[in-house]
C-alpha cells in the first residue's frame, strides 16, 4: 500500500465519496473536516497509486481515573477544574481530543461536563 | 487542588480504591497508575487540602478520522485489512493506542476480527480550537 499527501484531484474524490455515505453524512461530517487543519491528512492507494481510503490523524489523550471511594463530594467539587485542566494539558500537548470510558454514574456526570458519546473502535498500539 | 506525580507511597491507596471499585476491580492493578512511561503515558495524583482525591493516567492516542469509497471492492477490502496492520505499526513508537469511531457493523465485524476492540461506551470531548488551527 501507498500512502501520499492527498492532491486536490483526491480531495475531490473523496468529497465524492463521502457525498455516498449515508453514516458520515448522517453525522453532519463534511469534507471540511475530513481535511482540517492542525491534523495529518494521508491518502493510502494501491500498488498502482489508485486512491483507496482518505485518512486523517492526530492525536488525542485517552484520560483514565481511579477515585478515592470516600470522598465522592470533594471529588465533584473540583471535576469542573479538573475538566479544564485537562483540556489545558491536552492543547499543550496538541491534542485535539480528550477520550474517556466512564463507568455506572461517572457517564452521565461527564455528559454534563460536557464530554459527548463517541462509538469506539480501538486497538493497542 | 494540585497535581503531584506518583511514588510507591500511593500503591496501597490504589489497591484499596480499585479493590472498592466495581468498574475497576477485575481488570486493574496498581501498577497501570504507577508504571506509567513519562511521554506515551503519564499519572498524576490529584489533591485537595484534605489530600488525595483521585488519580489520572492520561495516555498519547492516534485518533483516525476515515472516508471510505462506496464501492466496497476486494482491491478496498484488502486495502483495509493492510492498512489495519501498518497503522498498529507505524503508531507503535508514539503511540498507546489507535482510536476511531465507527457505525457501520460490517466495519466494526470486520476489524474485530483483526484485532481491534469495539467499545460503543467511549465518551469524548473535543478540545476547542488554538492558535495551531489558525
Amino acid at each position: 500500500m501507498i500512502y501520499r499527501v492527498p492532491t486536490e484531484t483526491d480531495k475531490e474524490l473523496t468529497s465524492k465519496w463521502l457525498e455516498k455515505d449515508e453514516f458520515h453524512t448522517a453525522a453532519g461530517i463534511t469534507l471540511d473536516d475530513l481535511f482540517k487543519s492542525g491534523t495529518k491528512a494521508i491518502m493510502a492507494c494501491d500498488d498502482k497509486e489508485n486512491p483507496l481510503i482518505a485518512i486523517r490523524a492526530h492525536l488525542a489523550l485517552r484520560i483514565a481515573m481511579q477515585f478515592n471511594p470516600d470522598s465522592p463530594y470533594r471529588t465533584a467539587k473540583v471535576a469542573k477544574q479538573v475538566v479544564e485542566d485537562l483540556q489545558k494539558t491536552a492543547q499543550d500537548y496538541g491534542a485535539l481530543e480528550v477520550i474517556i470510558l466512564p463507568g455506572g454514574k461517572a457517564w452521565n456526570f461527564a455528559e454534563k461536563l460536557g464530554f459527548r458519546p463517541f462509538n469506539g473502535l480501538y486497538i493497542p498500539a | 487542588m494540585k497535581y503531584r506525580i506518583l511514588s510507591e507511597d500511593d500503591r496501597q491507596p490504589l489497591t484499596d480504591w480499585i479493590a472498592a471499585d466495581e468498574a475497576h476491580s477485575e481488570t486493574c492493578t496498581p501498577d497501570f497508575w504507577l508504571s506509567a512511561p513519562g511521554g506515551v503515558a503519564q499519572s498524576w495524583a490529584v489533591e485537595d487540602e484534605q489530600g488525595t482525591l483521585f488519580y489520572v493516567r492520561a495516555e498519547n492516542v492516534l485518533r483516525l478520522h476515515i472516508q471510505f469509497p462506496p464501492e466496497k471492492s476486494k482491491r478496498l477490502l484488502k486495502g483495509v485489512a493492510d492498512f489495519a496492520i501498518q497503522i498498529v505499526q507505524d503508531a507503535r513508537e508514539k503511540y498507546k493506542q489507535i482510536i476511531f469511531e465507527s457505525k457501520s457493523p460490517a466495519l466494526i465485524r470486520f476489524l474485530e476480527k483483526r484485532g481491534y476492540r469495539h467499545s460503543p461506551e467511549e465518551i469524548v470531548y473535543d478540545i476547542p480550537s488554538t492558535d495551531r488551527d489558525r
